[in-house]
C-alpha cells in the first residue's frame, strides 16, 4: 500500500492574511489600506503634536521661572533665586542653571559672562563686600564699559578702601545719567560717590528732578519690587540736596503724595533689612515736606497732613522691623527719631531705653540716648546710664568711649579720665581713645600734654591720620611752638605729593582754624591750601578747611572782620554750601561770618536754614549752634524763637559768655532789662572771646549799667 | 635753673658788684695796667690822682682791693682792703667791698655786720646825695642776698622793701622780692611780684619761668617724695605756661625743652629744643642746649659741629668743653678720640677740684682705650663724692669690664633711680643695668 499523504502543513498567521488581503476585492483593499495609513499618520502627528505642546508648556514654564529668577535677583532674594534655579533645571536641564548656581555659591563669576558678572555684583554689593564687588563688576566694565551700576560699585569699593584718587577717576567716568541706562539703585550709589568724591551733584539732582520723580506716580513702577521702589524714594530725596538758597523743583512738591504711596507700597516687604532702608528714607522724607512748606510748595496745612501720615507710616514700618528682626537697634533708634519729630522727648527717650535693653549697649543707641538726656538737661542721668553700663560690660570699647566722650561733654573730667584710662588699656593704639585723650588734655587746658601725646606716636603716625595732623596743628598754636609751623606745613604738603591726596594735608590746614590763631602763621597756611586746591581743585576737604581758616582769620585776624578778608570767608563759605547744603557746620560758620562780620542779618537768617530744620526734626543742636541761631533770629527780629533758643543754649551751657549775651539782649528787647543786667554781669565774669568783647561795648546803655 | 650734664662751679663772682662810673678817668685805666704790669706802687699813685679830681671814685686801695680779689689774689686784695679801712674807717665803699669777699667765703655774719655798718655810714653829711643813694642802695642789695643766703626771709623781704622804695621801678630788686616772697611760702604774691617786675623791665626772665626756677629748686630740696613731687609738677606747669605765654622767646622753649630731657622724655623734648632754635638760630645757650639734645638722641656726629662753635667762640665754657669732650669720645676716628681725652685734660687744669671734669676725662680715657688711665680719673672722681649720673655710669662700665658687677650694680641703681635730673647716657645706664642684674647671683629690685 503506498504511504498516506501527509497533511499539508498549517500556514503561519501573517501567511493566512496575507492570502485574505490578496483574495480580497479591490475596494476592499484600498479602504483598509487607507484606514490603516490614516490610523498610523494620525498617532504619528498626535506623538508630534504633543511633543510639542509639552515643550511650548515647558519653555513657558521655564520662562516664568527665568522671570522668577529676575524678580529675585531684582529683590536680592538668593533663596527664591536658588530655587527659581532649580525649577528651571528640571524643565530644561540647561547647563547655564549650574553655571549661574556656581556662580551664588562662589561670588565669582566667569570673565565672560556678562550676566553672570551683574548677578555676583549685586549680590556682594547687597552685602556690603565691596572689594568682591569690585572684582565682579571690573569683570562687566570690561564686556560693557558704560554699565553704569558696575562702575559705581568700583568707585564705592574705592571709597571703602580709602581710595579717593581711584574713587574720583571712575566717577569722572561715569556718563551723565540722562544718556546712559541707569537704575533707581544706580542713582543712588552714584550720588553717595559724589559727594564722598567731592564733585558737584548737579547732573544727578537735575536727573532726578527731570525724569525720575515724574516717574514715581506711574502705573509702571507699581509692579516693581519692594526694593526698587525704596530706592525711588531715595531717589527723590536726592532731589532736596541742592543748596539751600535755591528754589525747588516744582515737581518735587508735586510727586510728594506719590512718593508717600511709594513708601507705603514698600512697607509691604517681609525683609527686615529693606524695611530698615526704607525706615532710614522715611525719617529723611520729614525734613522734605519741611523744605517742601518753606519753599512755598505745599501750605502749612498739607505739610502737617503729610507729616501726620507719614508718621503713622514711619511708625508702622519700624514697628514691622521690629517684628521681624526683634535686635535690629536701627528700629528702636528710628523710632525714637519719630518721637523727637514729634516732640515727645520722654517716649523718645523710653524707646532708646527698650532698644538698649532688646539689642543691648548698641552705640548709636547709646549715642542718641546721651544725645536725648543732654538736650533734655538730664546730662547727669546719661553719665549715669552710659556709667551703669560700662560697669556691666568692662570690656566694651565703644561704651567706654561715649562714655568718655559724653563726660567731656558735661563737663565731668573726672568721669572722662577714668573712662579713658579703662579704655587706653583694652586698645592703647585705637585712634578713638587717642583722639579723646588729645581732647581732654586740650579741654583740659593742657596742649603741651597734648603735644606730647602726639610726639609719642611720632612724625609717620601723624602724617597719616586726619585726625591726628588736625590736632597737631592746633596743639603747635595752643603751646606757644607757633615758630615751628612752617616746617610742619612743609612736611605735610611733602606727605600730600607723595600720597597724592591733600585730605591730611587739608586736615592739618583746619587744625591752624581750631586753635589760638596767629596772624603771622596766616599767609603761609593760606598758601598751603591753595597751592593744593591748585592741584585737587574741587576737593572737598582742601575746600572746608581754606572756608573754615578764612572764617577764622576773618573773625580773629587783625582788623578783625577786615572787609576783603570777610568777604573771601564767606565766597568760600558759600562754594562750601553749595556742596554740603544740609550740612550745620558749614551753615553755623556761614551765617556767623554774615552775621558779625558783613551785618547781613536777613542773608544769615536764609543761611541757617538746616539748623532750623535739625531743629524741628530732632531738636538737637549744641549750645553753640543754639546761640548763633538764636543771634540770628534776634537779628532779624524774631524774638520768640531767639528766646527759646537762647535760652535752650542757656541750660545747656551756662558758662557761656557768648549766651549770656545774647540772651540779655533778648530780654532787653522784651523790656525785661534786669534780667538782662544780671546776664551781663555773668558774662562780665566768665571768659570771652574778642566777639564777645565787642558785643558787649556795643549794648545797649540799660543793660551795662550794674544790676 | 638749667640742669647740663656736669655742672661746673664757677669761681664766685661779686654777688652785689658796685656800680662803677660810666667813664673812669684815663688815670683808673692806666692804674689797672700798672697792677696788670705787676707795679702796684705805679697803680696805687695813678688812683690817688684820679681820685683828686673824681670823688665819685673809691678809695685807691679799695679800688686796688677790687681788682686783685677779681684777678684771685684774694690774699692781697684782703691787706689792701684792710689798709683801706684802717685809713679811713667811715668810707662805706671798704666795708661793701670787705662784705663782698666775705660773702664770697661763705662768712656771712662778717657780711652782715660790713654792710649794716655800710648803710649807717651813708648818713654822714660829707656824702652827696648820689653817693648817699648809691651805697645805701649796694648796701641794702648785699642785705638782700646776706639775709636770703641765712634763710632770714623777713628781714631780706624788708631790706628789698626799702629798696623798692627808693626804686619803685626796678624790675630785677622786685624780682628779688618775689623770690623771698616764694621762700616765705607765698607762691600767688610771689606770682604778682614777678609779673610786676617783668612788666617794669622786660629784659628779666619772664614771671612764669621765674616760678618754675623756684619749684625746680624747692622739688630739689624736698626731701618728702609727695610734697617733691608736687614740686615737680608745678615746675612743668610754670614751664608750659612760661612757653605758651612768650612765644617769640627762645629761653621758655630751651629750658622746658632741657627739663624733658632731664626727665627722660626724649620726644616730648624735641619740638621745644626746635623752638628755641628757630627763634634763637644763633644763641650759645640755644646751641649747647640742642647738642645736649642730639647726644641724648646719640647724635654725637651733628652735636659736634655745635659744640666745636661754642668752645671756638667761647673757651671758657667749662660745660660746653665737657660736652664737647664726651662728643668727640664717641666718635670711631681714633684721632677725634685722642683730640677728647686731650681736651679733657685741659677741663680738669682748669678746674682740679671739679669731679666732673675728673669723671668726662675718665670716659675719654675708657673709650681712647686707655682703661688703667680711666680708671684712676673715675677713682677720683668717686672719691670726691660729688658724681652725678654720667658718672656714674661712667664707673659702672668701667666695674663692668673688671666683672666686679655687685659694685657696678650698686652704681646703676643709684643712677637710674635719680628720676629728674640731666643724664645723657640714661638709656645706656637702664641697659647695662639690665645686663648686669642677670649677672648677679640673685636677683636685686632697683
Amino acid at each position: 500500500m503506498p504511504a498516506p499523504t501527509p497533511p499539508a502543513a498549517r500556514r503561519g498567521l501573517f501567511a493566512r492574511l496575507w492570502d485574505r488581503i490578496r483574495t480580497t476585492r479591490l475596494w476592499v483593499k484600498w479602504t483598509v489600506s487607507a484606514v490603516v495609513l490614516g490610523l498610523v499618520a494620525g498617532g504619528a502627528i498626535g506623538v508630534l503634536g504633543w511633543r510639542k505642546l509639552e515643550q511650548r508648556q515647558r519653555g513657558e514654564q521655564t520662562s516664568e521661572q527665568w522671570a522668577r529668577f529676575e524678580k529675585a535677583v531684582k529683590a536680592g532674594d538668593e533663596g527664591e533665586m536658588r530655587a527659581a534655579l532649580d525649577a528651571v533645571f528640571a524643565l530644561s536641564a540647561d547647563p547655564i542653571c549650574d553655571r549661574y548656581r556656581e556662580t551664588l555659591d562662589t561670588g565669582i563669576a566667569p570673565s565672560d559672562d556678562p550676566r553672570l558678572c551683574l548677578l555676583s555684583t549685586t549680590l556682594h554689593a547687597r552685602h556690603g563686600r565691596w572689594p568682591d564687588a569690585a572684582r565682579e563688576a571690573t569683570k562687566r566694565l570690561v564686556l560693557h564699559p558704560d554699565d553704569w551700576n558696575a562702575r559705581c560699585v568700583v568707585a564705592l569699593a574705592a571709597v571703602s578702601a580709602g581710595d579717593l584718587a581711584t574713587a574720583r577717576a571712575e566717577v569722572e567716568r561715569l556718563p551723565d545719567p540722562a544718556d546712559a541706562p541707569v537704575s533707581p539703585m544706580g542713582l543712588v550709589l552714584a550720588f553717595d560717590l559724589f559727594c564722598a568724591t567731592g564733585r558737584d551733584t548737579t547732573p544727578i539732582r537735575r536727573f532726578v528732578n527731570d525724569v525720575v520723580v515724574d516717574v514715581l506716580g506711574s502705573v509702571g513702577v507699581e509692579k516693581d519690587p519692594p526694593s526698587v521702589k525704596i530706592d525711588l524714594v531715595q531717589c527723590y530725596l536726592i532731589g532736596f540736596a541742592g543748596p539751600s538758597g535755591e528754589p525747588l523743583p516744582v515737581r518735587l512738591g508735586r510727586a510728594a503724595a506719590a512718593v508717600g504711596k511709594l513708601a507705603d507700597d514698600a512697607a509691604a516687604s517681609d525683609d527686615p533689612v529693606l524695611l530698615t532702608r526704607l525706615g532710614t528714607a522715611c525719617n529723611r522724607l520729614f525734613t522734605a515736606y519741611d523744605r517742601l512748606h518753606r519753599g512755598g510748595q505745599i501750605t502749612e496745612e498739607q505739610r502737617v497732613g503729610f507729616v501726620l501720615e507719614h508718621q503713622a507710616r514711619t511708625t508702622r514700618v519700624w514697628q514691622r522691623v521690629k517684628e521681624l528682626s526683634p535686635k535690629t537697634s536701627a528700629a528702636y533708634h528710628g523710632l525714637a527719631l519719630v518721637e523727637l519729630r514729634a516732640r515727645r522727648s520722654d517716649a523718645a527717650i523710653t524707646e532708646v531705653r527698650a532698644g538698649l535693653d532688646a539689642c543691648g549697649n548698641a552705640p548709636p543707641l547709646l549715642a542718641l540716648y546721651s544725645m536725648l538726656l543732654k538736650s533734655t538737661n538730664r546730662i547727669t542721668d546719661a553719665l549715669r546710664t552710659l556709667a551703669t553700663a560700662a560697669d556691666a560690660d568692662p570690656n566694651n570699647l565703644n561704651l567706654l568711649l561715649l562714655l568718655a566722650e559724653l563726660a567731656l561733654d558735661a563737663p565731668r573730667r573726672d568721669v572722662a579720665d577714668v573712662a579713658l584710662r579703662r579704655a587706653a588699656v583694652i586698645a592703647p593704639a585705637d585712634l578713638r581713645v587717642i583722639r579723646i585723650d588729645l581732647r581732654l588734655k586740650l579741654e583740659s587746658g593742657d596742649s603741651h600734654a597734648a603735644l606730647q601725646r602726639l610726639r609719642d606716636l611720632g612724625d609717620a603716625v601723624i602724617l597719616s591720620e586726619p585726625l591726628l595732623a588736625r590736632v597737631y596743628g592746633r596743639t603747635l598754636t595752643d603751646a606757644g611752638l607757633g615758630v615751628l609751623l612752617p616746617g610742619w606745613l612743609k612736611k605735610v604738603e611733602e606727605k600730600a605729593a607723595a600720597t597724592g591726596s591733600p585730605l591730611v594735608l587739608a586736615s592739618a590746614v583746619r587744625g591752624l582754624a581750631d586753635g589760638h590763631f596767629d596772624s603771622e602763621t596766616a599767609p603761609p597756611a593760606l598758601a598751603v591750601i591753595d597751592r593744593a586746591l591748585a592741584r585737587w581743585p574741587i576737593d572737598a576737604d582742601c575746600l572746608v578747611a581754606r572756608a573754615a581758616f578764612l572764617a577764622r582769620w576773618a573773625e580773629n585776624g587783625r582788623p578783625r572782620w577786615e572787609p576783603a578778608r570777610t568777604r573771601e570767608a564767606a565766597f568760600a563759605l558759600e562754594r562750601l554750601r553749595g556742596l554740603a547744603p544740609d550740612d550745620p557746620v558749614a551753615a553755623t560758620a556761614l551765617a556767623r561770618v554774615r552775621l558779625f562780620g558783613l551785618n547781613e542779618p536777613a542773608q544769615s537768617l536764609k543761611d541757617v536754614g538746616p539748623l532750623l530744620d535739625l531743629r524741628e526734626r530732632e531738636g538737637l543742636l549744641t549750645a553753640d549752634q543754639l546761640t548763633l541761631l538764636g543771634a540770628v533770629l534776634l537779628a532779624n527780629e524774631k524774638i520768640e524763637p531767639a528766646m527759646a533758643a537762647l535760652e535752650a543754649a542757656h541750660k545747656l551751657a551756662p558758662d557761656s559768655a557768648t549766651t549770656c549775651l545774647h540772651l540779655a539782649r533778648v530780654y532787653h528787647a522784651c523790656g525785661e532789662n534786669i534780667r538782662g543786667r544780671e546776664l551781663v554781669a555773668a558774662a562780665r565774669r566768665l571768659p570771652r572771646t574778642p566777639q564777645d568783647d565787642a558785643d558787649l561795648l556795643a549794648l545797649p546803655a540799660t543793660l551795662r549799667e550794674n544790676p | 635753673m638749667t640742669r647740663f650734664a656736669l655742672p661746673i662751679l664757677l669761681f664766685a663772682a661779686p654777688i652785689f658788684a658796685q656800680t662803677k662810673p660810666t667813664t673812669p678817668p684815663p688815670e683808673v685805666e692806666q692804674a689797672l695796667e700798672a697792677l696788670k704790669a705787676n707795679k702796684v706802687t705805679e697803680a696805687l699813685d695813678k688812683l690817688a690822682s684820679a681820685a683828686k679830681t673824681n670823688t665819685q671814685l673809691p678809695p685807691p686801695k679799695v679800688q686796688l682791693a677790687q681788682w686783685l680779689f677779681q684777678m684771685g689774689n684774694g690774699p692781697a686784695a684782703r691787706t689792701f682792703i684792710e689798709q683801706a679801712l684802717a685809713e679811713d674807717p667811715k668810707h662805706p665803699e671798704g666795708y661793701l667791698l670787705n662784705a663782698n669777699f666775705a660773702f664770697g667765703e661763705g662768712r656771712m655774719t662778717d657780711a652782715f655786720l660790713s654792710l649794716r655798718l655800710a648803710l649807717d655810714l651813708t648818713a654822714d653829711p660829707r656824702w652827696d646825695a648820689d653817693q648817699k643813694k648809691r651805697f645805701a642802695r649796694e648796701a641794702r642789695s648785699g642785705l638782700v642776698e646776706v639775709c636770703f643766703t641765712r634763710g632770714d626771709f623777713a628781714a631780706a623781704k624788708e631790706y628789698a622793701l626799702e629798696l623798692l622804695n627808693a626804686d619803685p621801678k626796678s624790675g630785677a630788686t622786685r624780682a628779688r622780692l618775689a623770690t623771698v616772697v616764694f621762700r616765705q611760702d607765698k607762691p600767688a604774691e610771689a606770682e604778682k611780684e614777678y609779673t610786676q617786675a617783668f612788666a617794669d623791665d622786660p629784659t628779666l626772665d619772664p614771671p612764669e619761668l621765674q616760678l618754675a626756677g623756684q619749684w625746680q629748686l624747692r622739688a630739689t630740696s624736698e626731701a618728702d617724695p609727695a610734697k617733691k613731687s608736687a614740686a615737680t609738677d608745678k615746675t612743668e606747669e610754670w614751664l608750659k605756661k612760661a612757653v605758651s605765654a612768650h612765644p617769640k622767646n627762645p629761653k621758655p622753649a630751651r629750658e622746658y625743652g632741657l627739663w624733658l630731657l632731664s626727665a627722660g622724655k626724649l620726644n616730648a623734648a624735641g619740638p621745644y629744643i626746635d623752638a628755641a632754635h628757630a627763634l634763637d638760630p644763633n644763641g650759645k645757650e640755644t646751641a649747647v642746649a640742642r647738642a645736649v639734645w642730639l647726644l641724648n638722641k646719640k647724635d654725637a656726629t651733628a652735636a659736634e659741629p655745635i659744640l666745636e662753635g661754642v668752645y671756638k667762640d667761647s673757651p671758657a665754657d667749662l660745660n660746653a668743653l665737657s660736652l664737647l669732650c664726651l662728643c668727640l669720645s664717641e666718635s670711631s676716628d681714633d684721632k677725634k678720640k685722642k683730640r677728647a681725652v686731650e681736651l679733657a685734660d685741659t677741663l680738669v687744669r682748669q678746674n682740679p677740684k671739679g669731679a666732673a671734669g675728673y669723671a668726662v676725662l675718665g670716659w675719654c680715657l675708657y673709650k681712647g682705650g686707655r682703661k688703667d688711665d680711666a680708671e684712676r680719673a673715675l677713682a677720683t672722681a668717686l672719691n670726691s663724692g660729688q658724681i652725678n649720673s654720667d658718672a656714674a655710669y661712667f664707673a659702672a662700665r668701667l666695674l663692668v669690664d673688671k666683672q666686679k658687677y655687685e659694685d657696678a650694680h650698686k652704681l646703676l641703681v643709684g643712677a637710674t633711680g635719680v628720676k629728674q635730673g640731666m643724664f645723657i647716657y640714661r638709656s645706656d645706664a637702664d641697659a647695662l643695668l639690665a645686663e648686669v642684674a642677670k649677672k648677679l647671683p640673685e636677683k636685686k629690685e632697683k
